[in-house]
C-alpha cells in the first residue's frame, strides 16, 4: 500500500510511453464487427493482444455493432477500412457497392432456424402455419424454405426480438439464429429444441468473413496485405487458446456473458472454422459460386453473376517477362529446381497433412463425448434415426424377402407374418416418433390396417367405431401396446380361428376404452390361449397399460378376446415408466 | 399403359413388381433400373414412360428427386412410390413431389394389381394418417390466394383421417365413389409443389413476379 504512491509516477510515465510511442509509428485502422463483442471475433482480439496487428504497423481499433448500426454501410463510407461481413456481401456487389471478400473465417454458416420440437419427427414442413422469427436478411434460411418447398405465405413472420426466451415461453414456433450462441440457454434451460440447417438442404455459405472496400484495396494494398495476415494470425492463434480467448474477452471486450458461454460458443464457432483441416482464411471460387447460384435461385441475384473482382487474391500473379526471360535463358536449370522445390514442399505438405489428421483425430475423440453431454436430447434423436434407419434398410429388406418368396410359395399364413413384423418396424418408426396420437387417429389406422389384412385373407370385417369423438391423447408407448395388442388379436384369427367373419367394437366410457374381436370361427383353443406366443405378449402388453385382456368362446361359435383399459394408462406421464423393453414379438 | 419404368435397388422386389404391372396392365413394355443414375441415364436415351415405380432409399438418394425431375420433365408420366414405408414423413414428400399414388411393396400381390389398375384409372388410394397430414397442410393457416381446399375436398378427407373407407365416404357425402376419387385426385394436384398457382405464389413472395 505504501508502495503504490511512490511507484504511480514511474508506472504513469512508463505506461504514457508504451501507448504513445507506438502510435506515432503505427497507421490506424478500423475494424467494424458486424455483431456484439464475443467469441464470433476471437481472432481479431488475439491478433491485437499479441502485437500482431502491431508488428503489421497497425493500431486497431476493433468496434462492435449495436442492433440497428449497418456494418457494410459503415465500411462502404469509410468510417471503418475492414469490416467482418456474410456471403450476402455478394448482394452488396450486385447492388454496385465495391465490397472485396479478403477471407472466409467459418467454412459454413452458423445461421439456422431452431425450433421448438413440433413433432417427433424434425420435419422442416413442421413449421408450416407457425409463427417464425425471421430478420429481413436471412436469404440463407430463405433460400432453405424455398428448397424445401415452403412458401413464406405459409409461414408467420415475426420481428425478431433476437431473445431466445421468446421460443421457451412459447411466443413463437422458430426462430432463425446462430448454432454458435443460441443453443446455450435453450440447453441451459433444458428446453427441447429442433436445429435446421440450409445444410441439410444442400445449401452451403459461408459464414463471417473478412473485407474491404476496393478503393481501400487501390489505396493502400501493403495496409490491406499486412491486416489480413495478421488478423489470420490472430484466429490461428485464437482457436489453440480458447479459455485464454474467453478470459480476454471478459476482461477487455464484454461482460454480457458468462465464461461458460463464450466457452460453448468457441467450441461450436472453431467447428466451424475447421482450422485442423482448412487453413484460417482459405476461401475458393468454386464455394463462392455456389452462394451466388443459390442466390440466384431465390431470384437475388442474376444468373452467373459475375465475381470478378470479389475475391482477394491474396498471392496476386507476378508480371511474368521476367520469369519467361529466366526460363528461356535457363530452362534445365528452372526445371530442376522447381523439380526439387515441389519435391521438398510435398513432404512438408505430407507431414504437414499427417499431424494435422492426427489432431483431427484427436480433437474429434475429445468432443465426442462432449457433444453427446451437451445436447442429449438431439443425440437421442439422432441415433435412434440411425438405428430405426439400419433396422429399415436391413431387417427391413429382408422381411420384404420373405414377404415376397411365401407368396410365391403361396404360403398367405407366412406372408401375413412377414407383413406383420414389417409393420412392427413402420409402427416403431411413426408412434415413437410422435410423441402422442389422438385415440380417434390411431384407431383410423387400425381400421385401415385391418382392412387390407382381413381383405386379404378373403374375410370380411365389421368395424364399429365408439359414438363419441374420441380425442383424448395417447402416449406413444401406449399406442405401440395398443396396436400391437390388435394385430396379434386379428393374427389369431387369421391363423387359427378358420372364421369367415371379424368384427371390432371400440368403445368408449369417460374413464375406459375397450376393444373387442369377435371372429366366428372355432372358438378360443387352449392351445392358441395358453402356448401361443402372440397372447402371451399380448397379456404383458394389457399388463403395462394397466388394463386387462380377457378372452372366450362365443355362442354359436367363434371367439372373443376383450381388451379393457383405463384412460389413465394411456395417458402421457413421466417420462420412461412405461415398458419400453417388451421385445417385437412375432405372432 | 403402355410402357413403364421400375427403380428399386432389389432384384426380388423390381420381379415382383414388374410380375404384378404385367398382371394390371398386360401390354406393358418394361425396364427395371436399381439407382438414381441408372434411371437418369435410362431415361435421357429413351421417351418417358407412361407409369413410373419408384422406391424411396435408393443407393444413391431419394425416389423423391426422381419423381421431382419426371415431374418437371415429362408430367404425363404417372409416378407411383413403392416403398416399405407409409409413414408422412417418406410418402408426404414424394407426394408434394408429384408423386400420383403409392403402395406397399409387401402388398399382397392382387392388392397391389388393384392400386395400380385404380391409380391409372384415377383413383388414387389415401391413407388415413396421410390424409391427416394433407389436412394438416392445407387448414391451418389460410392464404386468399393460395390454392385451397374446396369444402366437398375438405369433408372427404376428413372422413378418410378418422377413418372411413372410400365408398363410406361417398356414401356419408351422398356421392358415387368415382366423384370422391376425383376429389382426392384434386387434392394430390393441390399438394404438388409445381402446381401452377403455388409456383406463382412463391415467385411473387421472393420479388421475382
Amino acid at each position: 500500500m505504501q508502495q503504490t504512491p511512490r511507484h504511480l509516477p514511474k508506472l504513469l510515465f512508463l505506461s504514457a510511453m508504451l501507448v504513445a510511442l507506438p502510435s506515432h509509428a503505427l497507421d490506424s485502422v478500423t475494424l467494424q464487427l458486424k455483431w456484439t463483442h464475443a467469441f464470433q471475433f476471437a481472432g481479431y482480439y488475439a491478433a491485437n493482444e499479441q502485437g500482431y496487428y502491431r508488428d503489421a504497423g497497425l493500431d486497431v481499433s476493433i468496434v462492435e455493432a449495436l442492433p440497428g448500426v449497418d456494418p457494410v454501410k459503415n465500411v462502404l463510407e469509410g468510417k471503418a477500412e475492414f469490416g467482418v461481413g456474410t456471403s450476402a456481401l455478394l448482394l452488396q456487389r450486385k447492388a454496385g457497392q465495391p465490397v472485396v471478400a479478403l477471407a472466409v473465417i467459418f467454412q459454413h454458416s452458423p445461421y439456422v432456424l431452431i425450433a421448438r420440437q413440433l413433432s417427433a419427427t424434425h420435419d422442416i414442413h413442421d413449421i408450416i402455419g407457425k409463427r417464425v422469427m425471421l430478420e429481413p436478411q436471412a436469404d440463407e434460411l430463405l433460400a432453405y424454405l424455398k428448397k424445401e418447398g415452403i412458401p413464406l405465405s405459409r409461414i408467420t413472420q415475426v420481428e425478431h426480438s433476437y431473445d431466445p426466451q421468446d421460443l421457451i415461453d412459447g411466443k413463437i414456433e422458430a426462430i432463425a439464429g446462430y448454432s454458435t450462441n443460441q443453443p446455450y440457454y435453450l440447453d441451459r434451460t433444458r428446453f427441447p429444441y429442433q436445429i435446421y440447417t440450409p445444410r441439410s438442404a444442400g445449401i452451403d455459405f459461408y459464414g463471417d468473413n473478412l473485407f474491404t472496400t476496393e478503393q481501400e484495396l487501390k489505396e493502400h494494398p501493403e495496409r490491406v496485405q499486412a491486416f489480413r495476415a495478421a488478423s489470420l494470425r490472430g484466429w490461428e492463434y485464437a482457436v489453440e487458446h480458447p479459455e485464454e480467448m474467453a478470459d480476454l474477452i471478459l476482461a477487455k471486450y464484454s461482460q454480457r456473458h458468462t465464461r461458460d458461454y463464450f466457452l460453448f460458443e468457441a467450441r461450436q464457432t472453431i467447428a466451424l472454422i475447421h482450422p485442423e483441416l482448412i487453413e484460417v482464411g482459405y476461401m475458393n471460387v468454386s464455394r463462392w459460386r455456389h452462394i451466388a447460384d443459390t442466390y440466384a435461385d431465390i431470384g437475388m441475384l442474376p444468373r452467373d453473376f459475375s465475381l470478378g473482382g470479389f475475391l482477394y487474391d491474396p498471392n496476386p500473379q507476378r508480371d511474368l517477362t521476367w520469369f519467361y526471360r529466366g526460363l528461356a535463358a535457363a530452362l534445365l536449370l528452372g526445371i530442376i529446381v522447381v523439380v526439387l522445390v515441389v519435391l521438398r514442399k510435398s513432404k512438408q505438405m505430407n507431414r504437414k497433412l499427417e499431424e494435422r489428421v492426427a489432431t483431427a483425430q484427436q480433437t474429434l475423440a475429445a468432443s465426442f463425448d462432449e457433444r453427446l453431454a451437451l445436447k442429449i436430447s438431439n443425440a437421442e434423436a439422432s441415433e435412434r434415426e440411425r438405428i430405426y434407419h439400419d433396422l429399415h434398410d436391413d431387417i427391413g429388406a429382408k422381411l420384404l424377402g420373405l414377404a415376397i418368396s411365401a407368396q410365391r410359395a403361396d404360403l398367405p399364413r407366412e406372408a401375413d407374418m412377414a407383413r406383420s413384423a414389417l409393420q412392427d418396424l413402420r409402427d416403431v418408426v411413426s408412434r415413437s416418433a410422435q410423441p402422442v396420437t389422438a385415440l380417434g387417429d390411431l384407431m383410423a389406422d387400425w381400421r385401415a390396417e385391418t382392412e387390407q389384412r382381413v381383405q386379404a385373407a378373403g374375410i370380411s370385417l365389421e368395424w364399429v367405431f365408439p359414438a363419441q369423438e374420441a380425442d383424448i391423447q395417447v402416449s406413444a408407448d401406449a399406442a405401440l401396446n395398443l396396436t400391437r395388442i390388435l394385430r396379434e388379436a386379428v393374427t389369431n384369427v387369421l391363423h387359427h380361428a378358420g372364421a369367415s367373419q371379424i368384427k371390432i367394437v371400440t368403445q368408449l366410457t369417460p374413464d375406459r376404452f375397450s376393444l373387442e374381436v369377435i371372429d366366428n370361427g372355432v372358438g378360443c383353443p387352449m392351445v392358441m390361449v395358453k402356448l401361443h406366443r402372440g397372447m402371451t405378449g399380448m397379456q404383458v402388453r394389457a399388463i403395462s397399460l394397466g388394463g386387462r385382456l380377457n378372452w372366450g368362446a362365443i355362442e354359436p361359435n367363434g371367439c372373443k378376446v376383450t381388451l379393457d383399459v383405463p384412460l389413465s394408462g394411456l395417458a402421457p406421464q413421466t417420462r420412461g415408466v412405461k415398458n419400453a423393453s417388451i421385445p417385437l414379438s412375432s405372432p | 399403359m403402355k410402357t413403364a419404368l421400375i427403380l428399386d435397388d432389389v432384384p426380388d422386389a423390381q420381379a415382383w413388381l414388374s410380375q404384378a404391372l404385367v398382371a394390371a396392365f398386360p401390354d406393358i413394355t418394361l425396364h427395371c433400373v436399381g439407382n438414381l443414375a441408372e434411371a437418369r441415364v435410362w431415361l435421357r436415351s429413351h421417351t418417358a414412360p407412361d407409369l413410373a415405380l419408384i422406391d424411396l432409399g435408393l443407393p444413391d438418394g431419394s425416389g423423391v428427386e426422381l419423381i421431382a425431375e419426371l415431374n418437371r420433365q415429362s408430367p404425363q408420366t404417372l409416378c407411383v412410390v413403392a416403398s416399405i414405408f407409409d409413414d408422412n414423413k417418406h410418402i408426404f414428400p414424394a407426394l408434394r413431389a408429384g408423386a400420383q399414388g403409392y403402395l406397399l411393396k409387401d402388398q399382397p400381390q392382387a392388392q397391389i394389381i388393384e392400386l395400380l389398375k385404380g391409380i391409372a384409372e384415377g383413383r388414387p388410394p389415401l391413407s388415413p394418417s396421410i390424409a391427416r397430414k394433407m389436412l394438416g397442410f392445407f387448414l391451418p393457416n389460410p392464404q386468399p390466394d393460395h390454392e385451397q381446399l374446396s369444402e366437398r375436398e375438405t369433408e372427404v378427407l376428413r372422413y378418410i383421417a378418422k377413418g372411413m373407407t372410400m365408398p363410406e365416404t361417398a356414401k356419408l357425402l351422398g356421392l358415387s365413389p368415382h366423384t370422391v376419387s376425383g376429389y382426392v385426385k384434386d387434392i394430390y394436384r393441390k399438394l404438388n409443389v409445381s402446381s401452377r398457382a403455388e409456383a406463382a405464389l412463391s415467385a411473387r413472395n421472393l420479388g421475382l413476379a
